[in-house]
């Protein structure tokens, strides 16, 4: 049994994920604010309790890396060392950057869609500004490095998606993440450009836990001592 | 009762196993001095990074070094959950969180200045310096880097903040001198070296609020800072030069003196006013020697048992929160949800009147 932790944003969501049989069996998001450390792992212990299991059940976790929040990314990463260190077996831990999460309910209907869409993931990075990554369909398992990241300012973010692949293509282009109204105005009269509303584009415990699973089936996992936040910045 | 205690208030990611409040059967301390230098001070995203890297090698060592098969054998888990640095706070609580809910172990907050006082009932193999058996009511000083407080004890976990500092913490104003007198970072034991060969004598620097009677037990360090700066500038106007290591030397000797004599007068007048029959200087700033051995003697005319921690315990670590942990009594397992604890940037010593 897998738990899933995200709270690289002030939208916090954990999951618990069977991995025996492939099943989701809860999921919980919600807007934390600033309430993410205490509210946590009094959530995961109400969701447990409510499914009927014990922390000591779980064989694997799965967080998000960043970006988002410094300080938010590493609440779960840090809760995440603590469980490796005093559950009574060993855990299997997997790291799924932000933006993966983001876009992974996506990329299958990306696919179906012909021609196939691109998906931009993005996510606030404070300041007025944004971070984006293009997937394509088949990029489910891609877990991609900080510097591949785009950054920058609202105009910035629309000079990349201007530049992005389908400007030689007619490939439609999904926007997927929590929207601004700076966003959506930007962005209403590029063509070929669909920005999927924020309840769709909501970041999900659940598809962190999938994606997780899948790595894990593939025999990959991480090493918890030396996982850490995918930094974007240098501090300060 | 054996405890997992975690610290991660600062720049130091520490975590020990302590044994009844007293025996220290692991301390392990990663410090992340060289990580600041360049900034000549914390730089708080810099250690809240190091931290999240620190922080599992940390406990497995500290587990290791305790003879532990993992969290086997453990009774509770504690955590300092302020005052400090929130971003760094944040690593040591979640994992502690993540810690108690995967070992469903009772996790314990310790304030970070209850883990200080509490360094002095530590048994550091057997020096004499640990408190033996409980004598109250006790006067604290807590000096460091980021606190100056004179706290009445007046039994486990009960307190009387007498007064503190009402600008910069002593540390910290040691921290500003040594770059000021461009002695490197940390300043307390670069103003210390650097003081060895000085003439405490030369420059004679204020004592600020030392015979102030509204500020009784009340410091101000700031003052005493502009002071040392306010010589340095003076200095270079008459043509001196400010790097002769001669000169430095005799500022630093200057200033440590001034420092020492406010701390020692306002704690053996607070003492003898509260009838204390214990004196406890502790925190970061107690590592001086000039500190120790004026205190030392000090102490020793007025008849007052006084205690130091060994050094290795005045700065930050986790067995003095193994220690507050178990004895301050005000944090009983089963009225605490661990799970549901924050982290409070600026707590402050629970007052008991």
């Amino acid at each position: 049994m897998l738990l899933a932790l995200d709270t690289a944003t002030t939208t916090a969501s954990l999951a618990v994920y069977d991995l025996t049989t492939d099943q989701l069996l809860g999921e919980w998001t919600w807007q934390a604010h600033r309430r993410q450390t205490q509210d946590l792992l009094t959530t995961a212990r109400t969701l447990l309790a409510q499914l009927q299991r014990t922390p000591q059940d779980l064989t694997a976790l799965a967080v998000t890396t960043g970006p988002g929040s410094f300080t938010g990314v590493r609440i779960a990463i840090s809760v995440a060392k603590g469980m490796g260190v005093g559950a009574p077996a060993p855990l299997r831990v997997i790291g799924v950057p932000t933006l993966a999460v983001t876009a992974a309910p996506w990329l299958i209907p990306a696919g179906a869609s012909d021609p196939p869409a691109l998906v931009c993931a993005y996510i606030q990075a404070g300041r007025g500004r944004y971070n984006w990554l293009f997937f394509e369909p088949g990029d489910l398992l891609r877990r991609p490095e900080a510097e591949e990241h785009g950054f920058g300012r609202i105009d910035e973010f629309m000079d990349a998606l201007a530049a992005a692949p389908l400007a030689q293509t007619d490939r439609p282009l999904w926007l997927v993440g929590e929207s601004t109204a700076e966003l959506l105005a930007a962005t209403a009269a590029l063509p070929r450009v669909t920005a999927l509303d924020d309840v769709s584009g909501l970041r999900r415990a659940g598809q962190l836990a999938r994606v997780a699973a899948l790595h894990l089936a593939r025999g990959e996992a991480d090493d918890l001592a030396m996982l850490q936040p995918l930094y974007l910045r240098k501090p300060g | 009762m054996r405890i997992l205690a975690i610290e991660t208030s600062c720049d130091e990611t520490a975590a020990a196993v302590i044994e009844d409040g007293r025996y220290i059967r692991s301390n392990v301390v990663a410090t992340q001095i060289e990580l600041h230098r360049r900034f000549g001070g914390v730089f708080p995203e810099v250690a809240s990074r190091q931290h999240v890297l620190a922080i599992y090698p940390v406990l497995e060592q500290a587990l290791a070094e305790a003879g532990l098969n993992g969290v086997e054998g453990l009774d509770a888990l504690a955590v300092t959950v302020g005052p400090g640095l929130a971003g760094s706070l944040l690593v040591g609580v979640n994992a502690a969180k993540g810690l108690s809910f995967a070992s469903g172990l009772p996790l314990l907050p310790v304030n970070h200045l209850e883990g200080h006082i509490y360094s002095n009932w530590l048994d550091a193999n057997g020096t004499e310096t640990a408190m033996a058996g409980d004598h109250f009511p006790v006067l604290v000083l807590i000096v460091s880097g980021g606190h100056t407080e004179l706290v009445l004890m007046t039994g486990h976990g009960r307190y009387r903040r007498l007064g503190g500092t009402l600008d910069d913490a002593a540390g910290e104003a040691f921290d500003k001198v040594a770059r000021l007198l461009k002695l490197g970072y940390p300043g307390g034991p670069a103003v210390q070296e650097a003081a060895l060969a000085g003439d405490p004598t030369h420059f004679t620097l204020p004592r600020p609020l030392l015979h102030n009677r509204s500020h009784r037990f009340d410091f101000s360090f700031s003052g005493l800072k502009t002071a040392a700066l306010n010589l340095v500038r003076d200095l270079e106007r008459q043509g001196e030069d400010v790097d002769d290591p001669a000169l430095v030397a005799d500022i630093a000797a200057g200033f440590q003196a001034a420092a020492v004599d406010v701390l020692v007068a306002k704690t053996a007048a607070a003492a003898q006013s509260y009838g204390a029959q214990r004196v406890c200087i502790c925190g970061g700033v107690s590592a001086n020697q000039a500190l120790r051995d004026a205190a030392g003697r000090r102490f020793r005319d007025l008849g007052l048992p006084l205690h130091i921690p060994p050094l290795f315990l005045c700065t930050d670590n986790a067995a003095m929160i193994g220690a507050a942990a178990y004895y301050s009594g005000r944090q009983r397992a089963d009225e605490i949800d661990g799970l549901a604890l924050d982290v409070y940037a600026n707590l402050a010593l629970p007052e008991s009147e």
